[in-house]
């Protein structure tokens, strides 16, 4: 009984350990993740402190190496998917950070003032789906893989890949009537 | 052929960098969420990904919650028949305290059942990365002197590995949370006016037990002392202590 207990505790240790680690190491990214998708810091404030609050429930299933930022993003995205479907879960936890964000526009409000060609490249963004900007923003913002951009949205290498590509496609066209020229192949 | 490569213009729209999103919370800030999370004490869900799950696996998975949330609806149920009725109705309310904490409970008490009580405050500071570390206290009832020993070549020594609360002591964590320590029957009874001397009303009183989980203390029972309510605690402990102050 007691050895259970030592063991226990133990294996408590060692998630914590684990988690500090993580956040150590990939608190950077996850702020970065979520701060670039939010416009308002009380929603970013709270997505932030969910997610890790979620990823410390799920420590245990945290995978390790280079699939864990991916997996990381794919947490993070489905809190503020939640949230945009009016599922905002606001955490005590969360009131220091909405205080620190909230003191300067949050950076995702400065593209609005963003000119000339990148300005139209900004209204062709914007005119896409949320699916197809989280795939362009997933490749080009975290420079993720194909492979990880399947772990962040839960589906194939492959189908990631074809999704990304019509996405491309989708962008070209947005801005085919008048910028197509600045992006050539490079997107 | 002209091999130079442009960055792709999509970056250009990036709003910020990873370093600079993270820089927008202050040291404390991170330390204080990290903190907090750690804090939670919420059963980690251990489900695996259903990435790979067959559809008869997903549709016994989803009929096994629906199953589960069932239970844990009919067992609010039953626990709002139980305490509300009693508490509502300003009767006595059941200070048992729940099944996983019994047995941290017992060893409690058998620790105070072998002399006068004494809670060790025990402070830790890990380093968390450059520029933020987090600070961990957690309170120990215990009846002996505590004692560590340590070897050094082959010398031993027992010292007294942290302060002793006294009766009467102000224990203060935040400037919102306080509370005083009495030895005789060793409870720490809240005085602050922001969490409020807990009443019976379980709506308080949850939201108290909230406070003192964000602050790695758990509610263990309560009492009475000159009338007024009182909260046993005992720690959170899955505090891992690396130094102590």
């Amino acid at each position: 009984m007691a050895d259970n207990g030592a063991v226990r505790a133990t294996q408590a240790n060692q998630a914590q350990q684990r988690f500090e680690a993580l956040y150590a190491a990939h608190h950077a990214a996850v702020f970065g993740y979520v701060m670039r998708r939010c416009v308002r810091a009380e929603d970013a404030a709270d997505a932030i402190a969910e997610s890790f609050l979620i990823t410390w429930r799920r420590i245990d299933d945290s995978p390790a190496g280079e699939g864990l930022r991916p997996w990381l993003f794919g947490i993070a995205r489905r809190v503020l998917a939640n949230q945009r479907r009016g599922q905002r879960r606001h955490l005590a936890l969360a009131d220091r950070l909405q205080v620190e964000l909230g003191r300067q526009p949050l950076p995702l409000a400065q593209i609005e003032q963003a000119d000339g060609e990148l300005a139209e490249l900004r209204d062709a963004l914007l005119t896409l789906s949320d699916d197809d900007r989280e795939l362009l923003t997933l490749e080009v913002w975290e420079e993720l893989s194909s492979e990880q951009i399947g772990v962040v949205l839960g589906c194939s290498p492959g189908a990631a890949r074809t999704r990304l590509h019509r996405a491309r496609r989708r962008l070209h066209a947005a801005l085919a009537h008048t910028q197509a020229e600045i992006i050539g192949g490079e997107i | 052929m002209n091999d130079t490569t442009y960055p792709n213009p999509l970056g250009e729209l990036n709003p910020v960098s990873d370093a600079e999103a993270a820089r927008l919370a202050g040291p404390e800030t991170h330390a204080l969420l990290l903190e907090s999370i750690l804090a939670d004490t919420g059963v980690r869900d251990s489900r695996r990904s259903t990435r790979f799950e067959s559809r008869a696996h997903v549709a016994w998975r989803a009929m096994h919650r629906r199953t589960l949330l069932l239970g844990g609806v009919v067992a609010v149920a039953a626990v709002l028949v139980v305490v509300l009725p009693g508490s509502l109705a300003g009767s006595r309310v059941s200070t048992e305290p729940p099944a996983a904490q019994a047995q941290i409970l017992a060893h409690i008490a058998a620790a105070l059942s072998r002399g006068p009580g004494t809670i060790v405050i025990e402070d830790a500071r890990t380093q968390l990365f450059p520029g933020a570390s987090i600070r961990r206290k957690s309170l120990t009832f215990s009846s002996e002197m505590i004692t560590e020993t340590s070897t050094t070549g082959h010398q031993e020594r027992t010292f007294r590995s942290a302060s002793y609360l006294r009766s009467g002591d102000q224990l203060v964590d935040t400037p919102s949370w306080s509370a005083i320590y009495t030895a005789t029957d060793n409870t720490i009874s809240t005085v602050t006016e922001d969490v409020g001397v807990p009443t019976v009303a379980p709506s308080q009183a949850s939201v108290f037990e909230r406070k003192l989980r964000k602050h790695l203390y758990r509610l263990a029972g309560r009492s009475t002392i000159d009338g007024r309510p009182a909260l046993k605690l005992v720690p959170v402990t899955r505090s891992v202590v690396s130094s102590r102050v």
